[in-house]
């Protein structure tokens, strides 16, 4: 074996192997079941909190008894928008059934159909940005208006918004970047929401409509129901990593 | 056969790629090589996988196996036709790179192939094995062109390379195969099943049938490097064929003034 022929390989080796261990976090793959009475991913699908999109493979396998219709969303957090696409044969020559997905649901499911969803999803970074901003900045006047010329809906709203997208965006700074440091009072208790170690009735769950109780808002998910039934049937968390924080709530 | 390649590719890509993919939509039911038929994964075998997890992915990937498994066999006797005229991965490389002009082609007759490619599979199988990370999946040539002959009819496709490793294996691609000279870099350089193929080619050399030269007719007049697309032959006072990288495309064979290549058991 020749020098230049070891060291072709050994360089080969090191690239390579730095090849195998990075991983870019704009896309994640998450294979699952889907069951009757809710079926669970492997493991949750990690993104890079830092991106403006991302693309989630969904694989999943039908188990029976299972049979209808299902319906896919991405909920649990509004700062995020996704658009669904059915990875199907280009031309059908109809050998074999394939569940039709239209109108982000799919058709037909039959116990052992096996389902590829490619999801596209894209942070909402003006809205939530421009939403994160305002509500920082107005907070601390808020709190000194009296409640009737409060307006309570815009600023909760725009403020849980904000603490929703940071949760999963933005833990330890603000909109601008700063370091908690450097914050000022209003500033700090919103990053305190952030972290999620604020003691505020704002726990971020209002904006589902489920009030304002002490249980900790779920993170996003891309989630199949059943589309006669809502029953679930499918959830695949989706967490976003690089940073303390990291975005992650209970799943 | 060998008169035939071209069209023998093309045929390829028509039974297997997007958009007919005939023969994953009349077997399993699959659209691509993913899922059913996928020949890499199998073997890319996880840390502390048990033999229940290996049973699975092979039986997951049963198709995917029964390819490589011919594939590998057929190669021990006959030298490697899959690769050469079959693969519709490889053959859309070659046929790709037949669109572009020589002039603004990549000649990477320079690396040494072999090590590349097995300093690729070694990496391929153990760092899974060690629990440092895969290339499986992320680079995927055989998850990159179906996706590319799809993505003009289906979004799903496309939505391959809206992402960084969809971006990565594309400019592999279109590096290594569609502006490489002779196309097949990708196939010397970076394909597990192709660097699992050689092994059989250069094991069973002794019993199959393989392209060889006929050393008392070789006049050493260089013209069969030139059109190897897998400079698999060297040239000293005669030419020499590097089992470990030769397919049988017999171009070679055909462009040999003296007719001192011709493929059959070796003498």
């Amino acid at each position: 074996m020749s020098v230049k022929t070891l060291l072709v390989f050994i360089v080969s080796v090191a690239i390579f192997t730095l090849a195998a261990t990075y991983r870019f976090h704009d896309s994640a793959h998450a294979m699952g079941v889907i069951k009757k009475g809710g079926g669970m991913a492997r493991h949750p699908a990690l993104l890079d909190k830092d991106r403006d999109s991302y693309i989630l493979i969904a694989t999943a396998g039908v188990v029976p008894p299972y049979q209808g219709n299902a319906r896919v969303v991405l909920e649990g957090d509004p700062g995020l928008t996704a658009t669904f696409h059915n990875s199907e044969p280009v031309l059908d020559l109809g050998i074999h059934r394939h569940p039709e997905f239209r109108n982000n649901t799919y058709y037909d499911l039959r116990p052992r159909d096996r389902i590829a969803l490619w999801v596209k999803i894209k942070r909402n970074q003006v809205t939530a940005q421009k939403q994160a901003s305002t509500a920082l900045i107005r907070q601390p006047e808020t709190t000194t208006l009296p409640p009737s010329t409060q307006c309570e809906h815009e600023n909760k709203g725009a403020a849980t918004v904000a603490i929703e997208q940071n949760n999963y965006a933005r833990p330890s700074t603000n909109p601008e970047g700063k370091p908690p440091e450097s914050l000022n009072a209003g500033e700090q208790e919103a990053a305190r929401k952030d972290r999620g170690q604020g003691s505020s009735t704002e726990s971020g769950s209002r904006w589902r409509g489920k009030g304002s109780g002490a249980k900790p808002a779920k993170g996003p998910a891309v989630a199949f129901y059943d589309a006669a039934t809502n029953e679930p049937l499918l959830r695949i968390p989706i967490r976003f990593t690089g940073g303390t924080g990291g975005g992650v709530n209970d799943h | 056969m060998s008169r035939n390649r071209t069209l023998i590719m093309i045929a390829s890509l028509l039974l297997l790629l997007p958009p007919l993919a005939f023969i994953f939509q009349a077997t399993t039911g699959d659209k691509d090589f993913c899922g059913t038929w996928c020949p890499r994964m199998f073997y890319a075998i996880r840390n502390g996988a048990g033999l229940k997890e290996i049973a699975g992915g092979i039986m997951r990937a049963y198709m995917g196996v029964a390819l490589v498994v011919g594939a590998i066999v057929s190669t021990f006797y006959l030298g490697r036709y899959w690769c050469s005229h079959l693969c519709p991965i490889g053959g859309a490389g070659e046929l790709g790179s037949k669109l572009i002009p020589d002039r603004l082609k990549l000649d990477y007759s320079s690396i040494p192939a072999a090590p590349v490619r097995y300093g690729y599979l070694g990496v391929y199988l153990a760092a899974p094995l060690l629990g440092v990370g895969s290339l499986c999946c992320n680079y995927c040539n055989f998850a990159a062109v179906p996706n590319l002959f799809g993505a003009a009819f289906v979004q799903a496709d496309m939505a391959y390379f809206f992402r960084a490793y969809g971006v990565i294996n594309l400019v592999l691609f279109i590096l290594l195969a569609v502006v490489a000279k002779g196309g097949r870099a990708y196939c010397n350089f970076l394909c597990p099943v192709g660097a699992l193929d050689a092994i059989s080619s250069r094991l069973g050399m002794k019993f199959g049938k393989r392209v060889n030269v006929v050393e008392h007719l070789c006049n050493g007049c260089g013209k069969c490097t030139d059109v190897c697309p897998t400079w698999a032959i060297n040239m000293g006072s005669t030419a020499k064929i590097d089992q470990l990288s030769c397919m049988p495309c017999h171009q070679c064979e055909k462009i040999c003034p003296e007719g001192a290549i011709c493929y059959g058991k070796t003498a």
